[in-house]
């Protein structure tokens, strides 16, 4: 360093007289380079390459396993069979990793150990055969904190599909009927080696659900045809639910908004104390007022008042109104709002 | 047995469902109505049908609470209507009532029915039919309008009218004033009195078939007269000491209260002619000016004025003579009050702050509005119904002289609809008659 320094000192000593205005013109150049762009942190953090994100599944491994006996599983493994029909290629449940809830601490380990583990636990299958009551002892747990050291002989990667010579090896649970390739290609001894012991299993968030893979949309498809049988149920279910459901105030505000332009007391009407009129009509589910359903079911207004007929008249005439003919009520809450009774107060006219 | 019902309508009671609302607020707007031409079969009748369709049209129109749909944007025709309406064409119109209806000769006279359906209810409301002559056409109008006005407002209806007023020509310093009568629609207008002598403050009497009025004929001092409208002959009310004043007649037409200044007495007090016995009975005893008795529906009361507090306000007392009230509180002077023929309400002039007024207060004197305002306005009547008020209304006079006309005006009770009544001349002290049907 020191070598250069004195080189540099005695270039410049050497240097011709003449081109010294060079070296100002190049110190300047430099300075104002320097100026722009500034000095480089040669202190700065080295910049991390974060690796590409690969979505994982986080699992809950209880301390008793779920799985029932084989008997059990002969029984049940025709219904499975339709269940996994409607699985993504991509669902968790196809990576046959079962779910096994753990203790409060060993969760925490694994959580701490997910960026360890992420890569392998989408590649690897762990498979617990049998159904086991007795608690896992605590060694066999904490050996989870690694859970490659689960390996077994079954462990696969995911579902592809297979090409046709696989044929040989169907069961009589694959559904010949439903000459979906997808469908076919699913492994049937997986199946029956994973039967599902709850039937709803609680619907988990899982990333690799959301990516697309064309592969899926055939199975898509027929998941939908089986959906729709659900959302029917849904609406059976939502037709006993929406009995309880009551009109919101700011739903009442909107159909009192609508049914204040469609009010029109007749002019003229001599209102002198707190006349009211109540009327009653039945709607139908499309929110229209029933034909000749509107009737008044009370009045504080003597037949003897000349202005009787003109007062409940308009009254009346207000669910007749065709501003009115379809009322703002929501549709879905129904049962709250299928009889409908209006106390109309004329007493605002007096002032 | 009692707990039981109780407990099965307790269980009714909550098992019944619904939405319960309450509407405390709607829209006041006038009534949209559609008023066909009456239907029928001889075609020479065809423009009567229009014009009593026409009359009908305006008559509403005119009283502010209806809009006419315009004819030309009818779908279903008269004579289909003649048989059923079809609601859903009339509903598209956004009309609420229609009226439609049929002309037919019988003989010398012709029938003339007419239907009012309620377009939202899709049902008949009114049905009637008259037989008249044929030029009481316009009369029927105006009956068929009453029918119709009472029926959607429940109000009683007041086409059916007429309008007595002073009819006035020439300059101010010497103006010809006469008596003048016309339908309240300003048809038939006719004069009275040829304008030889001056008349003033002329009132229908309950049957509308006379007039009681003021005026000079005869005598230097002016006097209260009678008009009957059939035969066209006129009477003096009686001779009474002094001048007599602003005769009205009580609701039952048999008598009329006015004011005369019995030089005995050296004021003007407020009397109650008996008409039969033509014995005067004194209301009023005070050393001010009391004037301008108007009786209430009843007739058990009257309201006048009077400058006994030093400035004109407004009293109310019992045709006996008892319980004299004063009812008006506010600034200025109070003139010429008029009651109600609802029985609810008070309408007078007011002058105050160089300006005069046309208000209405209650009869105990709350709720005093002024509804109609201008450098002179003056003479209020009511309108059968008590819904409306005439006045009339001077404009001022320019320094060339020139300008000074009155003309008459009607307006709501609400102070809304003030509308110019279209006289051949000059117009002022207006009458409103009762109802002639």
């Amino acid at each position: 360093m020191l070598t250069l320094y004195n080189k540099a000192f005695h270039y410049l000593d050497n240097s011709r007289p003449s081109h010294f205005g060079i070296y100002v013109s190049l110190l300047l150049h430099l300075s104002l380079l320097l100026f722009a762009i500034g000095l480089p942190d040669f202190f700065k953090p080295k910049k991390i390459s974060i690796p590409q994100v690969i979505p994982i599944e986080i699992l809950n491994i209880s301390d008793v396993t779920s799985l029932k006996p084989k008997e059990a599983n002969k029984d049940i493994s025709s219904k499975q069979t339709k269940k996994i029909e409607q699985k993504k290629f991509n669902a968790s449940e196809n990576t046959e990793i079962q779910k096994i809830d753990l203790q409060e601490k060993q969760k925490k380990k694994l959580i701490k150990n997910e960026s360890v583990i992420q890569d392998k636990l989408v590649t690897k299958e762990i498979s617990i055969k049998e159904k086991k009551t007795d608690r896992p002892k605590k060694e066999n747990i904490l050996k989870l904190d690694n859970p490659e050291a689960l390996k077994s002989n079954k462990i696969k990667p995911k579902l592809k599909p297979k090409p046709a010579e696989n044929e040989k090896s169907k069961t009589d649970l694959q559904v010949e009927n439903k000459p979906k390739p997808d469908i076919k290609k699913i492994d049937a001894k997986k199946i029956i080696d994973k039967p599902k012991p709850i039937e709803k299993p609680e619907p988990d968030f899982n990333l690799a659900t959301m990516l697309k893979d064309l592969r899926n949309e055939e199975i898509t498809n027929v998941a939908e045809e089986n959906n729709k049988e659900d959302d029917e149920e849904r609406i059976d279910e939502n037709d006993n639910t929406e009995q309880n459901l009551e009109v919101s105030i700011s739903e009442m505000d909107l159909v009192l908004q609508q049914l204040r332009s469609c009010f029109n007391p007749r002019a003229g009407t001599q209102i002198v104390g707190d006349e009211m009129v109540k009327i009653g009509a039945k709607i139908d589910r499309s929110a229209k007022v029933r034909k000749d359903t509107v009737q008044i079911i009370a009045t504080n207004i003597s037949k003897n008042n000349p202005y009787y007929e003109a007062i409940t008249e308009s009254a009346v005439a207000t669910l007749y109104n065709p501003l009115c003919s379809t009322l703002k009520l929501p549709l879905d809450k129904y049962e709250s709002w299928k009889d409908l009774k209006i106390t109309i107060d004329y007493s605002w006219i007096k002032n | 047995m009692k707990y039981f019902l109780i407990t099965i309508l307790a269980l009714i009671s909550l098992n019944v469902k619904g939405l319960e609302l309450t509407l405390s607020q709607g829209t006041v707007k006038p009534t949209p109505i559609a008023i066909t031409n009456l239907f029928s079969i001889d075609a020479s009748l065809d423009k009567l049908g229009e014009n009593i369709s026409t009359v009908i049209s305006d008559n509403l129109e005119r009283s502010g609470l209806f809009i006419s749909i315009d004819k030309k944007a009818f779908i279903q025709s008269s004579q289909s209507l003649s048989k059923q309406p079809r609601f859903e064409d009339w509903k598209v119109l956004k009309a609420q009532h229609l009226v439609a209806g049929k002309i037919e000769t019988s003989g010398n006279k012709i029938s003339i029915e007419f239907r009012l359906f309620d377009v939202f209810a899709q049902k008949q409301i009114v049905g009637k039919k008259y037989e008249t002559s044929k030029n009481n056409w316009r009369r029927v109008s105006h009956i068929i309008s009453d029918a119709i006005f009472q029926r959607i407002t429940g109000e009683g209806g007041f086409f059916d009218t007429r309008i007595v007023y002073v009819a006035e020509t020439g300059p101010k310093d010497n103006r010809q004033k006469r008596l003048a009568i016309m339908d309240q629609d300003q048809a038939n207008h006719r004069f009275l009195t040829d304008g030889s002598y001056l008349v003033l403050t002329p009132r229908f009497s309950p049957n509308s078939q006379k007039i009681t009025y003021m005026s000079y004929v005869k005598t230097n001092s002016p006097r209260v007269f009678i008009f009957d409208i059939e035969t066209g002959q006129q009477e003096i009310v009686g001779e009474f000491p002094g001048m007599t004043f602003a005769p009205r007649f009580s609701p039952d037409g048999s008598k009329i209260v006015m004011s005369y200044s019995d030089p005995k007495v050296g004021n003007s007090e407020i009397y109650v002619l008996d008409l039969q016995t033509r014995v005067s009975k004194r209301i009023t005893d005070n050393s001010s000016i009391d004037v301008s008795g108007s009786f209430s529906p009843n007739g058990k009361k009257i309201v006048f004025n009077s400058d006994r507090t030093g400035r004109r306000h407004l009293y109310i007392i019992d045709s006996n003579g008892k319980n004299l009230k004063r009812i008006s509180r506010e600034r200025g002077s109070y003139y010429t009050p008029v009651w109600s023929p609802r029985g609810d309400m008070i309408a007078f002039t007011k002058q105050e702050g160089g300006q005069f007024y046309i208000g209405v207060m209650e009869i105990d004197g709350s709720n005093e509005r002024m509804i109609a305002k201008s450098f002179h306005v003056e003479g209020p009547t009511w309108s059968p119904n008590g819904r409306y008020l005439m006045y009339f209304k001077e404009e001022r006079t320019s320094s060339d002289g020139t300008g000074g006309e009155s003309s008459l005006y009607s307006i709501d009770l609400t102070g809304y609809n003030e509308r110019k009544i279209i006289t051949p001349l000059g117009a002022s002290d207006p009458a409103w008659s009762p109802l002639m049907h």
